[in-house]
């Protein structure tokens, strides 16, 4: 039997793999201009402030590994990128810089560097936020309230705390959509989002096996798990739009150094950490605590690779053997 | 690295158990009560004090008595003499130092009875060894991780409270977890790379890089062979159909 041998990302064309990362960028700058109609400027200084300090703390960090500092490899950029654009509005210019610290310091580094870490450091980074600054972390801004002084901010309540507090009614579709709610710089522009999975799986940028089976596990949960009152349709939609799930699923969760490499793996990968995120959404202690839920994701990869390439060499050797055709 | 030393010299076991292959640091031994308990530069004092007084009178008991006493019962003996110890230790600290100090340390003063630093240094060498090496590794032990813990402590405290000592240094608390365990993790995770890299450069100044033609030199850099397979900056052949062996023409290979 033949293999063939091509080195990782394992892509079919011939294409560049910073063409990946380049591509989350891309798909990062229409949230971003989005937000920057609802708030005004903030929001594009937020994501400035977020991608500039991880790509020089990635390059500080390489000289410790004694690479070359590779702000051409994109990865440190796509970082500082997710974390900004999981940023309230409203966050002050530190908290980016901290959780890029936190994130390419003591979860990219450690573990040898772009290409090589196990968990992804734009989770751990919103994680030690999350933990550690929760309050201004989880403080939205209304939307169409252009922000100039943070300490004087008209607040106004995301999904995520509303559906914690089991106060959620139905919202429109539409107002859904358009991202007329408060939330993060990223998260809420609902149709933006759909179209930027698009794009990204159109270009081979993320995986639809990673993806599918997370959004189907998290809509099987809400329906099966509703946080609302009023149906099942309600509890879906408020449920995928809330928070940074949608997002998370998009970006964080298909990131491909961290998920398995092999579909059924990225499958279970997927609906595992479906399941992780509405756990930890549900019965934990922040209202969003999907970067917790993916940075324990994050340590089965390598199992569900394994699991999922034994099963199906087993299974394809047994149906062989049941036909006679091997011993 | 477990229970030989290098040199059997007491000044030897004392600097490998305290500094060359630290107790804390490289044998991770003894991570709990830095993790948990590590918040304040007291705390870490006062647990360092407890881990010495125990381990030292453990280890010289062991080595005295150790060779008497059944594999099995050693546990056991050493767990129940250093409960009597720090009974005795914990009054002293409740009574005549601070009840607070006693109260914020919880179980941990307790917990150095069955510590892993003190039955593992006890059993697995002070057992097997002369009086004069076991007080040597008890206080390499007791005094590699008292450093350790405090200055982590002291990190911690500085940063999360904005006082050293319980003495306001005008810092002002800028990180209100640091008394999380994840931070804890992490400073200790640093300080062992920080060792690490001392104790290279130390080994590097000590003995000259040997020639290149030499297979095997011990001072090289262990990641310079392995460090670019799965680097994704070569992206230039990246799956070229062109040059990947076999899935051309079966015919022409």
């Amino acid at each position: 039997m033949r293999f063939k041998r091509g080195k990782p990302p394992y892509l079919r064309k011939r294409d560049k793999a910073v063409y990946m990362r380049l591509d989350v960028l891309i798909a990062l700058a229409p949230l971003v201009a989005f937000s920057c109609i609802y708030y005004g400027m903030r929001p594009l200084y937020v994501m400035l402030h977020g991608i500039i300090s991880a790509m020089l703390f990635d390059g500080i960090g390489n000289l410790f590994l004694r690479r070359p500092p590779g702000w051409a490899d994109g990865t440190a950029a796509v970082t500082g990128g997710i974390i900004a654009a999981v940023m309230s509005p409203a966050a002050p210019y530190w908290m980016p810089i901290a959780a890029a610290a936190f994130a390419i310091f003591a979860i990219k580094i450690p573990f040898g560097g772009a290409g090589r870490n196990i968990f992804n450091p734009a989770a751990g980074g919103l994680a030690f936020i999350t933990l550690c600054f929760d309050g201004r972390m989880f403080t939205y801004p209304a939307p169409n309230t252009p922000i100039g002084d943070i300490t004087q901010i008209v607040t106004g309540e995301s999904l995520g705390s509303l559906l914690r507090s089991g106060a959620a009614t139905s919202f429109k579709p539409a107002d859904l959509l358009i991202g007329d709610f408060p939330g993060p710089i990223g998260t809420v522009a609902i149709a933006i989002l759909l179209a930027c999975a698009v794009y990204l799986l159109f270009r081979r940028s993320i995986s639809v096996f990673t993806l599918l089976p997370f959004l189907a596990v998290c809509t099987g949960y809400a329906v099966l798990f509703p946080r609302v009152g009023t149906g099942w349709e309600n509890s879906v939609m408020l449920e995928l739009c809330s928070g940074y799930l949608l997002f998370a699923g998009i970006f964080i969760v298909t990131d491909p150094v961290t998920s398995p490499k092999f579909w059924l793996g990225r499958i279970f990968y997927g609906a595992a950490g479906g399941i992780l995120v509405m756990l930890m959404r549900t019965a934990g202690r922040f209202e969003e605590g999907c970067c917790f839920a993916i940075l324990i994701l994050n340590t089965f990869a390598p199992a569900f690779d394994r699991l999922s390439w034994k099963a199906i060499y087993r299974t394809r050797t047994y149906w062989q053997r049941l036909k006679g055709v091997r011993k | 690295m477990t229970n030989s030393h290098q040199s059997m010299k007491p000044s030897g076991i004392f600097r490998d158990t305290g500094f060359t292959q630290n107790i804390v640091l490289i044998q991770l031994i003894g991570l709990c009560p830095i993790i948990l308990s590590g918040i304040s530069l007291k705390y870490g004092v006062v647990l360092t004090v407890c881990t010495m007084l125990v381990q030292v009178n453990i280890s010289l008991l062991m080595s005295v008595l150790g060779g008497r006493i059944p594999d099995w019962l050693q546990p056991p003996v050493c767990a129940i003499v250093s409960a009597g110890l720090l009974l005795g230790a914990g009054y002293v600290i409740g009574q005549y130092i601070s009840p607070e100090l006693y109260a914020g340390l919880d179980i941990f003063v307790p917990l150095i009875a069955v510590s892993t630093l003190v039955t593992y240094r006890a059993g697995g060498f002070a057992a097997h060894n002369h009086p004069g090496a076991a007080l040597a590794d008890a206080l390499g032990a007791s005094l590699g991780f008292g450093v350790v813990i405090c200055i982590v402590a002291a990190l911690r405290e500085i940063v999360t409270f904005g006082t050293l000592w319980d003495v306001p240094i005008g810092f002002e608390p800028i990180f209100a977890r640091g008394a999380l365990p994840f931070v804890g993790f992490i400073l200790l995770a640093y300080m062992a790379a920080v060792l690490q890299k001392i104790l290279m450069v130390s080994r590097m100044i000590r003995e000259p890089r040997p020639d290149s033609r030499d297979g095997d030199s011990t001072n090289r850099d262990f990641f310079a062979e392995i460090e670019h397979i799965g680097d994704i900056e070569n992206d230039e052949d990246i799956a070229d159909p062109d040059k990947i062996p076999g899935s051309g023409d079966p015919a022409r290979s």
